[in-house]
């Protein structure tokens, strides 16, 4: 009969692992910086979604009729405000990816400068490669590629996924007000919206402003943080010859 | 019967690796005796805006008469062409998710070609490439069992629409232009291995690059790795920063050198050691295939991979991206090459290859032999014609 895994012991194994390696790269040492860093992030991830529909009461009879008439204007404007709303928390998603992206950009630069681990000794397990090549020399050169490559202290490329972000953040830092409007109210709609469009419009366009200079700011930094990478590889370049 | 090609771009000026395989694959088919023809837009080709750049009407190009009709800018709603809608009024469009049909909307095209290719239908076999346009999916409608898809396709979130997927499955033949663009296309729309007929695609197999005549002129020396055909979405983001790290870590001397239309940023630090070549003539591009020590194509996104091709027939071993089964079917096959699964296996790629230029030699031989054998024009119209039937 075959035991029973132990959980608890390789869930403890496990996480003396993780210990291991953070206290290697030293992720816990004390930083307050970092730590402060990593509150503000926190804070975005509250605050980045914009709701259009937050609770509306009141205590007095007036103001009870006020916040029925509010919630029934709410209700038949949602079809015009809402498309706006969820393009902004869209955008914000991207802009706290981005964020984050950064911050685990910092701590791996900081990192850039340490010895590597040594390469490790792993050997190649057993099972072969979908599609190897049916020449045993060219099969024995991928193999080799594939063991060397696992013994190969791993790279990130947190700057990989900056870059790789940045047209989705352009794609979404311009909210549109006016998108085809069709169905039955259709022609009310476009009236509604053109009336609105004193209201409306203007705050879009502000806001279009900030998510336009912050997609440039993150560009930039995202320049930055290449270009000092790329110094810190030459530093470590000319340490190897 | 004509065979007609039909395409959104077409031309002398035009960019681009389906516009090329286009012109080439016309005179191949031309050269074997079939009567040809191209249909395509007055555009120029997808990097210029979408406006009149040739003059519409019949014309020729390499001996082919060339056809052009009005190109339309992208619309903003959903468009379905007059000749459908003339044809296939009853066919639910809506069944597509509207994002999808906006997707295709957005695409130029080009209704009156539309209007011809229903006009001629029962006079020609059309060729449709590639599959995301409209010329391509509303003309495969249109034409019926007298189209044939030319999709060079590759795994891209767009392939998965369900647009697409009804293409495909609609297709009684398509042609691929590679094994791994036939595998991935049999695995992805779950079709019978009959309906994708593997064409191939062609090189000119004619050019000789002088290697010490490109590294005396641009001041070479040391390994050179090469990257060519850099635009947007094939990687070469990814090549700088493995290259910039490998480096980091051993220290030896390397100079990775890349070209093409769109090379992205170099940081100034890097200047030594990554560099744009810039425009290159011809000869120059076959000349850097033979002076480096390994072609590089870390490009997940092809149906062929032209530049793969040239630099094996230039003799010149290649490195490519396990991610891309076109061409990492095409190492396996040729022997030409091997591929890398992640930043680990690039750099034992390199430590393997760069010192031991016998192995390096030995690779780029028989990456140049199966070029050789596989990549013929007059082969790749022969099984065309064959399977267009």
């Amino acid at each position: 009969m075959p035991t029973e895994p132990d959980v608890a012991a390789a869930l403890a194994a496990l996480r003396e692992a993780v210990r291991v390696r953070r206290a290697a790269s030293g992720a816990d040492a004390p930083d307050p910086l970092r730590d402060e860093l990593r509150r503000a992030l926190d804070a975005v991830e509250v605050t980045r979604v914009v709701s259009a529909h937050w609770p509306l009461s009141a205590t007095t009879l007036p103001g009870k009729l006020v916040a029925q008439v509010n919630k029934v204007v709410r209700r038949l404007l949602r079809w015009y405000i809402n498309p706006i709303v969820e393009q902004q928390n869209s955008y914000n998603v991207a802009v706290a990816r981005a964020l984050r992206l950064f911050a685990e950009a910092y701590d791996d630069l900081g990192r850039t400068d340490s010895p590597l681990p040594p390469r490790s000794t792993l050997e190649r397990g057993p099972g072969g490669e979908v599609g190897e090549p049916q020449d045993p020399a060219a099969r024995s050169l991928q193999h080799q590629i594939a063991t060397r490559g696992r013994a190969e202290p791993a790279a990130r490329f947190v700057e990989l996924d900056l870059v790789a972000l940045g047209p989705h953040l352009a794609q979404r830092a311009h909210v549109h007000a006016h998108w085809p409007l069709d169905g039955q109210f259709a022609l009310v709609q476009k009236l509604v919206r053109q009336y609105l469009r004193w209201l409306i419009n203007p705050i879009v366009e502000q806001q279009n402003g900030a998510n336009a200079a912050i997609v440039d700011a993150l560009a930039a930094l995202t320049r930055r943080d290449d270009e000092l990478r790329a110094r810190a590889a030459v530093r470590r370049a000319r340490r190897q010859q | 019967m004509t065979i007609t090609i039909v395409i959104p771009w077409y031309g002398p000026d035009t960019a681009g690796g389906a516009e090329a395989q286009a012109r080439a694959l016309a005179g191949a088919l031309a050269a074997q005796g079939a009567a040809v023809e191209v249909w395509t837009t007055d555009g120029r080709d997808s990097y210029a805006p979408p406006v009149a750049y040739y003059p519409a009407g019949a014309g020729e190009l390499d001996g082919i008469l060339v056809r052009r009709f009005p190109i339309e800018p992208p619309h903003t709603t959903i468009h379905i062409p007059p000749a459908i809608r003339r044809t296939a009024a009853d066919t639910p469009w809506s069944v597509f998710p509207e994002h999808e049909l906006r997707l295709l909307a957005s695409l130029p095209s080009s209704d009156a070609l539309l209007d011809a290719v229903l006009a001629e239908r029962s006079t020609r076999r059309y060729i449709f490439l590639p599959y995301p346009f409209p010329t391509t999916f509303w003309g495969m409608q249109l034409a019926g069992d007298r189209g044939v898809l030319l999709p060079c396709l590759h795994d891209e979130p767009y392939a998965r629409y369900s647009t697409y997927r009804a293409l495909f499955a609609q297709a009684h033949t398509i042609l691929a232009n590679s094994a791994g663009e036939r595998a991935f296309a049999l695995q992805l729309y779950g079709l019978g291995p009959a309906r994708v007929v593997l064409a191939g695609e062609g090189i000119d197999l004619s050019p000789v690059g002088d290697g010490a005549r490109f590294r005396a002129a641009r001041g070479l020396h040391g390994p050179l790795l090469y990257c060519s055909g850099v635009r947007a979405g094939k990687n070469a983001e990814l090549l700088i920063r493995y290259t910039r790290e490998y480096w980091a870590r051993r220290g030896r001397p390397l100079t990775l050198l890349l070209s093409g239309r769109e090379v992205p940023p170099i940081p100034a630090a890097l200047a030594p050691l990554v560099q744009d070549l810039g425009y290159l003539s011809v000869q120059e591009k076959h000349d850097a295939y033979a002076a480096v020590d390994l072609f590089i194509n870390p490009s997940t996104i092809e149906s062929f991979s032209i530049v793969l091709m040239e630099a094996w027939l230039q003799g010149t071993p290649a490195l490519v991206n396990a991610a891309c089964d076109v061409t990492r079917t095409a190492a396996v096959e040729s022997g030409g090459g091997v591929s890398f699964a992640s930043f680990g296996e690039f750099c034992a790629a390199l430590d393997l290859l760069l010192p031991d230029a016998p192995l390096r030699r030995e690779l780029g031989a028989r990456g140049r032999q199966w070029v050789r054998a596989n990549c013929r024009w007059d082969n790749v119209a022969a099984r065309t014609i064959a399977a267009i039937g």
